[in-house]
């Protein structure tokens, strides 16, 4: 009985040494929104659609309302209505732009098919996290507030500065076994 | 191809197929796949896309799949010859080096055979650096049409289905080697109504649809199959419906119809399902405006009023107006609701099919008539589909078209000839060429009739030149058809609904059975314009027949179905449409329920009619001229959001499926009729009434109608149900028919006649963007005599003046028309051409004068 | 220089007024198609024909004979048609004959004619040959006017018209179905064979389309018999061929000469040797479709059709282009695809794309922007082009790509590498 209680005394000791260590290290939780959030550069946020920044369709949207985002989504959180382009008011290089964009973040999981699906770069997926809101309804993220870029308060790591293997642990290069 | 089968060995495989066919019939009846772009299963082939490249031991080189016919023993590989495959590699390689790949905005992008071959067959990556080829893009071909000349791989599948089908030559070639292209005529746009298969046989996105352009992509659209209401032929199609939206329609292949082709009325004239006019509320009259309310408002008020006119004048004092658009069981439960719960057998509908009529027994049959003759019928616009058979018969196996119609209509360009005649010159006309067949043919053709030797008496009265002053046939051209008609194997007379307009019903067809007697394996169909006109009067909706042609007057059935629906019907006979206004007028009928046709719309007296009525029940799609007169107004499903079947011209019965919702509080035909009725009836009797889905309509269908027993929607299937064809007996004695003398009224010299266009501004068309496009201004078409007697010149605004009122139009001079006669196409001019007509609908007699 | 040539088929060129039929008649005119409807029967023509081994000379060298027998008994109105449409760049054998010795061609037509029981026979003639279709349409109305044509032939009660139909300039349309559907008004495409055209071809009728050269034997034949006509050539090429040489000799034009002569006394003796005394770098012995030979290889061969299969090439329609070592084989050949690509039908894909994609390759490397893959990479299209195509035309756009590849593949490589001409330095 007393072994016990020397060993559950031990116990206690080494739990409290572990809390005791943690109490000299750096803490890991951030003051947001006063100081910003340290983010992995492949974090991936929500989303954007982007224009062209120059070249021949300077200003153009670069979205021209296919539908492989909606079709490779998971979660079938897009939803696009393609309308065509008139003479004279081009929207989107070419014959097609999307006339109606949609993204339901609420069901959106941020994979990033859409990212991947998307033949012109258009849709991506940026760092901006700090999504909350009042309503639902808000949370349907249409096309004017998806062409509008927004960044988040954060720091963004630098890619370079160490390997992906040792931030995300999970993650690995090599295939397993 | 004959009997015999051959036995083909394909890629190590074992194929028997009929002796003659090609090496692709043979792997694809073995489930071989062999790529193709030129070759299409319904064209002649060609061998030109070299996709088909396959190897056959013995022959040297590579051979065309789609031209080789086969051999007994043939030892083919597909897929196992490494040349075949390289070359079929090859092939997409130069295909795509010039191709835009701009599958991402490409409206055939995933339906897409070059997509799939690239994918099956393709290099995968392509050796081509160069720049690629520059051509039209977004080339409009037509209103209803768009080239994408980059995207076209030159298989020319579009050209040859408008010239080995459509018998239109619109599109071809143009340019050499690598800078063909696809193009219409300078300055002559598309204008075929069969277009829009050329989308559908595309095998890239080349030519794509205006209408459907960047609508959805196709994986997005959920398909149903369903049924085409615009026309009595009931094509099969498919509705691709994406977002409660139908955004596109598309045929669906049925042998027994519409093989796998739909006319572009059928195709691209949808817009009406999802417009923004559609009723979506039902509509009560307070203080003289029709203001929204509630279902449970509604059908309470409706209730309400028709008992108390039970109460108070009768049964006989309520009709109904059943249609020949809506679905079998819509008609079914007007004419059950009608008979057994107001104990009236006051129920018609508008064009109903003329007794006497028989349906036309085969659509694919038409091929194989030698003659086929038209009588006040123009399959073109009317029936589109019949006039596609029609033209395989004179395309494929030299069939020649008689055309007797009052103005020239498409069909006669296969030399006719064409027998123009004067509206109520049908028995004439028929007559004279009942005389000419014996004199021009030999003594078979009187043999056939038994008391040929007293006939022909009376039929000395009818020579060519004794009938051409009666009706206005040119006598040459009688002899002509009846030299034509004595040759005949398997002549097809086709009716349309305009032939019994002049000289009624009875005579228009006796006078037909007396020539059909005189020749060899005679048939007569009547082409039925419009979606269910079988089906309504199979249906009932008629004041002499209960559901299934069955005589009211027979005590017999009338018991038995007093018994069948728990009730005592009424022996009293019902009035007719014809009866109907007269009573309207008088105000002997106090309360009238209209479905889905709009009567205000085709004359004015109907219009003036109906405004007598003390409570009018409207129920439909949109606000029509008759609904604006209603106390209440009903918003019911379109054909796309309902269940039900349709019967076509030859008596099939087809579905239709809900492919979307209706909007807002719109609700099938079957369910407002039944919830009315329900609360109509005392509550133990509500179970007579408990119908949960247009599927138990159809049950008690089936168990009415003798001919439809066993029958549900799961036996009717996706391909339908086709009664078998009516056995007509046959007559052996003529019937003397006297023809009328031409009818004359000197202050209206002219007589009117209507017809259809493909394309017009009715209820539906109004609301079919691009369509509208296509539609003419309103014109009336004279006589060069009629114009040299009004002093009237080609392009002229005129006033078109009868005894109902006075409309404008620009005049068109043509000798394409009877003299005294002109022509005004329906549903074109605003206010209609029904202005004019006096209802009932006879004839119409007219003159014109010039606008100041 | 005429010494050594045999003067047969070309016995009326250069005789003054040769195109006018009185000429023609004095120099033994038109007895050949007297002694054909007056002595023999049509088959009996046919067989005299088939056993001279008269060899089809538009390019293929099918036996005329045997085509001719390929028509089906009894199978009535049947129809001849002269090919005329000389599209092949290098030849012009038959505008010579048409130009100078129209009834010849005439006399031609007419003895088939009557050997085939042909009442109506039509001249496609190449759109731009503006002198022989004055020449020809001038013959057939002198003909007929003294009975050569139309009722009642020479009173033997045989008739025969004789229509000029004149092409759009289009290359395809020499190939004999394509013909048939320009002669039909239709789009100058190719047609699916079979049917040939000897058993379903104009208007979906038994027709015989032959050369003008090949006809223009018959009369002489038919005159002399077949045994005569044997005397010259070899055994499976017999008889006497016209040869026409363009390029770097002395002296170009039309020759003739019997089949199997050595091609050494074509270019060295008739035509006076390569110009300049620059030698010679590549003959093409057939015509532009026919593959480009060494001029070593070359002048070993004889030129009959075997011969000249044997080294490597065809003999085609004997259109013999000498290429000297001054020019650029490179050059040449983007010239010639770009002749190819301009003249696809664009019926089928693999010729369609595949010459302009070989037009389009060529064109870089002869502007210094070829990559070394490139060379390889026109092989390989060559392959898919090669006998994948609706028609010959294929085969003959691959033909100067493939042979120039194979025998001179170093100015290729120079051009690649060097960016710059081989010959020009």
């Amino acid at each position: 009985m007393v072994r016990d209680a020397i060993v559950g005394f031990w116990h206690i000791l080494r739990a409290m040494g572990m809390t005791l260590k943690y109490f000299f290290t750096k803490p890991v939780t951030v003051q947001y929104p006063e100081q910003p959030v340290r983010l992995y550069p492949r974090f991936r946020g929500r989303h954007e659609l982007r224009r062209y920044e120059e070249g021949p369709y300077q200003g153009l949207e670069r979205c021209i309302g296919c539908a492989l985002c909606a079709a490779y989504c998971p979660t079938q959180c897009i939803y696009v209505q393609a309308g065509e382009n008139q003479d004279g008011v081009q929207r989107s290089p070419g014959e097609r732009y999307a006339e109606i964009y949609e993204i339901n973040l609420l069901r959106c999981m941020f994979c990033g098919y859409c990212e991947e699906a998307c033949p012109t770069g258009a849709i991506v997926l940026r760092r901006q996290f700090a999504l909350a809101d009042y309503s639902r309804d808000r949370l349907i993220y249409t096309q004017d507030r998806l062409l509008t870029p927004s960044e988040p308060h954060a720091i963004i790591l630098d890619d370079r500065a160490g390997s992906e293997q040792e931030r995300r642990p999970g993650v690995s290069g090599k295939p397993k076994g | 191809m004959s009997d015999q089968t051959v036995c083909v060995i394909i890629d190590g495989q074992e194929v028997r197929c009929p002796a003659g066919c090609t090496v692709y019939e043979a792997a694809t009846t073995a489930g071989i796949h062999i790529p193709t772009f030129c070759h299409h299963p319904k064209l002649v082939p060609v061998g030109a896309c070299r996709q088909c490249l396959v190897e056959v031991e013995g022959m040297r080189g590579l051979q065309t799949a789609c031209t080789t016919p086969v051999r007994d023993n043939m030892v083919v590989k597909v897929h196992t010859s490494p040349a075949a495959v390289k070359a079929r590699k090859a092939n997409i390689e130069f295909l795509l080096t010039n191709h835009p790949l701009d599958c991402p905005v490409c409206d055939k992008g995933g339906e897409c055979p070059l997509q799939n071959q690239a994918m099956q067959d393709g290099p995968g990556q392509s050796r081509y650096v160069e720049e690629k080829r520059h051509k039209n893009k977004r080339y409009p071909l037509s209103e209803l049409i768009v080239l994408d000349q980059e995207r076209c791989v030159l298989c020319w599948r579009c050209i040859r289905f408008l010239d080995e089908w459509a018998d239109d030559h619109e599109l071809d070639l143009f340019g050499r080697g690598a800078d063909t292209r696809i193009d219409t005529f300078p300055g002559r746009p598309l204008r075929s109504k069969w277009q829009g298969n050329t989308i559908d046989i595309c095998p890239v996105g080349a030519l794509t649809s205006r209408i459907f352009r960047f609508e959805a992509r196709v994986w997005e659209l959920t398909n149903t199959a369903s049924v085409c209401p615009l026309c009595g032929v009931g094509c099969n199609i498919v509705l691709g419906v994406k977002n409660q939206k139908v955004r596109r329609i598309t045929p669906r292949e049925n042998m027994e119809v519409n093989d796998t082709w739909i006319c572009d009325k059928g195709r691209f004239a949808h817009g009406f399902v999802d417009h923004p006019d559609r009723l979506k509320t039902p509509l009560i009259r307070r203080n003289g405006k029709l203001e929204p309310a509630t279902w449970e408002e509604a059908l309470d008020l409706i209730a309400a009023r028709l008992n108390a006119i039970l109460q108070e004048d009768g049964p006989q004092a309520m009709a109904a107006l059943g249609s020949n658009q809506v679905t079998n069981e819509a008609n079914y439960l007007l004419q059950r609701f009608m008979r057994v719960v107001l104990g009236t057998n006051n129920v018609d509908h508008i064009g109903r099919i003329p007794t006497g009529a028989t349906p036309l027994t085969s659509l694919p049959g038409l091929e194989h008539r030698d003659v086929i003759v038209l009588l006040g019928c123009d399959p073109s616009t009317e029936a589109p589909l019949v006039e596609l058979w029609i033209k395989k018969a004179v395309l494929r196996h030299g069939a020649r078209v008689l055309v007797a119609n009052p103005h020239q209509i498409e069909l006669c360009r296969y030399g006719g000839p064409w027998l123009g005649y004067r509206p109520g010159g049908e028995v004439a006309l028929l007559n004279g060429l009942v005389r000419a067949v014996l004199d021009v043919g030999a003594k078979d053709q009187a043999a056939r009739a038994a008391n040929i030797e007293e006939s022909r008496s009376w039929l000395k009265a009818y020579t060519p030149e004794r009938v051409e002053p009666l009706c206005g046939t040119p006598a040459a051209a009688l002899r002509q058809a009846a030299e034509v008609l004595v040759q005949a194997r398997r002549p097809l007379f086709l009716v349309g609904p305009a032939w019994t307009k002049g000289s009624g019903e009875q005579r228009a067809f006796d006078a037909l059975a007396n020539l059909t007697l005189l020749l060899n394996d005679a048939e007569t169909g009547f082409v039925a314009g419009d979606a269910n006109a079988w089906g309504a009067l199979q249906m009932g909706v008629a004041p002499h027949w209960y559901p299934g042609q069955q005589p009211c007057q027979d005590p017999e059935i009338r018991n038995r179905l007093s018994s069948f629906w728990g009730t005592k019907l009424s022996p009293v006979p019902g009035l007719d449409w014809d009866g109907m206004l007269p009573a309207c007028a008088q105000g002997k009928l106090k309360g009238m329920w209209i479905i889905g046709s709009d009567p205000a719309h085709r004359s004015q007296t109907a219009g003036e009619a109906l405004k007598r009525i003390p409570f009018l029940v409207v129920q439909d799609l949109f606000m029509t001229e008759t609904a604006t007169l209603a106390q209440v107004v009903l918003p019911t499903a379109s054909f796309a959001e309902t269940e039900g079947t349709l019967t076509n011209l030859t008596g099939r019965l087809q579905m239709i499926r809900p492919a979307k919702r209706p909007p807002g509080q719109a609700r099938p035909d079957w369910w407002i009729i039944t919830e009315l009725a329900r609360r109509m009836v005392e509550s133990k009797r509500q179970k007579s009434w408990d119908f949960a889905s247009a599927a138990s309509v159809f049950q008690e269908i089936a168990k009415v109608i003798p001919g439809y027993r066993g029958l549900s929607y799961t036996t009717l299937g996706e391909a339908g149900w086709q009664p078998a064809p009516a056995q007509v007996k046959a007559r052996r004695h003529l019937v003397r028919v006297e023809a009328d003398p031409p009818s004359a009224d000197p202050n209206y010299p002219l007589e009117l006649v209507t017809g259809r266009l493909l394309y017009d501004r009715g209820t539906l068309l109004r609301r079919a963007s691009r369509i509208q496009n296509l539609v003419p201004s309103p014109y009336v078409i004279i006589h060069p005599d009629t114009a040299n007697q009004f002093g009237i010149a080609h392009g002229d605004p005129v006033w078109l003046i009868s005894s109902q009122g006075q409309l404008p139009f620009t005049v068109l001079v043509s000798d394409e028309i009877v003299a005294g006669t002109v022509f005004v196409p329906w549903n074109v001019s605003d206010p209609p051409v029904g202005m004019l007509v006096s209802e009932p609908e006879g004839l119409t007699r007219v003159r014109l004068a010039k606008q100041e | 220089m005429t010494g050594m040539q045999t003067k047969v088929l070309l016995r009326n060129i250069g005789v003054p007024n040769s195109h006018e039929i009185e000429t023609y008649l004095s120099r033994g005119g038109y007895q050949a198609l007297q002694k054909a409807l007056r002595e023999h029967q049509p088959a009996e023509v046919v067989r005299i024909v088939a056993d001279s081994g008269l060899r089809g000379r538009g390019g293929a060298g099918f036996p005329t004979g045997r085509k001719w027998m390929f028509l089906p008994k009894g199978v009535y109105p049947r129809y001849l048609i002269c090919n005329a449409d000389e599209g092949e760049p290098g030849t012009f054998k038959d505008r010579v004959l048409m130009e100078h010795d129209p009834h010849g061609v005439i006399e031609g037509i007419a003895i088939a004619s009557y050997a085939c029981e042909v009442h109506q026979a039509f001249i496609y003639l190449r759109g731009e040959y503006e002198l022989s279709y004055h020449r020809l349409r001038d013959a057939i109305v002198q003909a007929s006017e003294r009975g050569f044509l139309g009722k009642n032939i020479l009173g033997t009660g045989y008739d025969l018209d004789v229509h000029i139909v004149r092409g759009a300039g289009s290359y395809v349309c020499g190939e004999e179905t394509a013909l048939l559907s320009s002669l039909e008004g239709k789009r100058g495409h190719p047609k699916l064979k079979p049917p040939f055209p000897a058993t379903e071809g104009l208007y979906r009728k038994p027709t015989i389309v032959n050369n003008v050269e090949t006809l223009f034997n018959v009369p002489f034949i038919v005159e002399h018999g077949a045994e005569w006509y044997r005397q010259w050539g070899t055994e499976r090429s017999p008889g006497l061929k016209l040869f026409c040489v363009s390029g770097h000799v002395e002296r170009p034009g039309t020759y003739e000469l019997p089949m199997g002569t050595p091609m050494r006394t074509l270019i060295d003796d008739l035509c006076g040797g390569p110009r300049d005394g620059i030698p010679l770098k590549a003959i093409i012995p057939g015509g532009s479709s026919t593959p480009m030979m060494p001029a070593e290889v070359a002048l070993q061969t004889n030129l009959d059709y075997e011969s000249i299969f044997e080294a490597g090439s065809l003999l085609g329609a004997g259109a013999v282009i000498v290429i000297n070592e001054k020019t650029c084989i490179v050059r040449t050949t983007h010239r010639l695809a770009g002749f190819y690509r301009h003249e696809s039908c664009g019926k089928c894909i693999p010729c369609r794309e595949g010459t302009d994609w070989m037009y389009k390759i060529l064109h870089r490397i002869e502007h210094g922007q070829g990559r070394t893959e490139d060379l390889d990479l026109l092989l390989d299209i060559c392959d898919n082009i090669a006998e994948k195509s609706f028609c010959p035309l294929g085969d003959a756009a691959v033909g100067p790509v493939r042979s120039s590849l194979t025998h001179f593949r170093e100015e290729y490589e120079f051009h690649v590498s060097e960016k710059r001409c081989l010959v020009d330095g």
